[in-house]
């Protein structure tokens, strides 16, 4: 069963044809697709292929959009990055981006697209004044 | 923030497919924030408040 309706598929078109004026990179890091081959005692990511398509769906719907996917067995979950074309990724969804993490990768593109963070002044400008690296880990769960 | 800062690196984790990064960083509920791999809050407000515990783990960090 796809994992993106022809309906959302559709929405998702009609939404970044609206939305998005600059181009951004999708690179999807995944297991190599085995389709329906199940081999005994393999390790497995049941993840991988619903994220290759919806990150392919993304692709599909905007000529913004540009998808890079890296095959890697030793891949367990997949990981997802959003980020400007030639410019190191800041933004990951590691694991399946479905339910509300779905609005939260679209949020992504489109933000991205327009470099738009939608953040008040005063946040930009604590911002500004980092003088060290920050990571934020946010551990979520679909719904 | 993100995308408004070169300095910041945000990775959103599905607590379900990381079960040992999720154990490492006793995630019990979530959103559950982790900054810089040691401050952590957990619940969803809004941005002056995300913003606020950000900065003040980053500083308090930077300070040693």
């Amino acid at each position: 069963m796809p994992v993106l309706s022809d309906d959302l598929k559709a929405q998702l078109r009609e939404r970044l044809a609206e939305t998005l004026t600059g181009a951004v990179e999708l690179r999807l890091r995944v297991r190599p697709s085995t389709g329906p081959l199940i081999i005994p005692g393999a390790a497995t990511c049941e993840t991988c292929d619903p994220c290759r398509e919806i990150a392919e769906g993304f692709a599909e719907a905007s000529d913004h959009v540009r998808l890079a996917v890296t095959e890697d067995r030793s891949v367990t979950a997949p990981v997802l990055e959003v980020a400007r074309p030639g410019e190191p990724a800041r933004i990951t969804f590691e694991g399946l981006p479905s339910g509300y993490e779905f609005t939260g990768l679209l949020d992504a593109v489109e933000r991205v697209s327009s470099a738009d963070a939608g953040l008040s002044a005063e946040t930009r400008t604590a911002l500004d004044a980092l003088e060290k690296d920050v990571e934020l880990m946010v551990f979520v769960t679909p719904t | 923030m993100a995308i408004a800062s070169p300095r910041v690196r945000a990775r959103t984790i599905e607590a379900n497919e990381f079960p040992d990064l999720s154990q490492r960083h006793g995630v019990r509920g979530v959103p559950q924030t982790v900054v810089n791999g040691t401050g952590v809050f957990v619940g969803a407000m809004p941005e002056p408040a995300f913003v606020e515990r950000v900065l003040a783990y980053a500083r308090e960090e930077a300070a040693g």
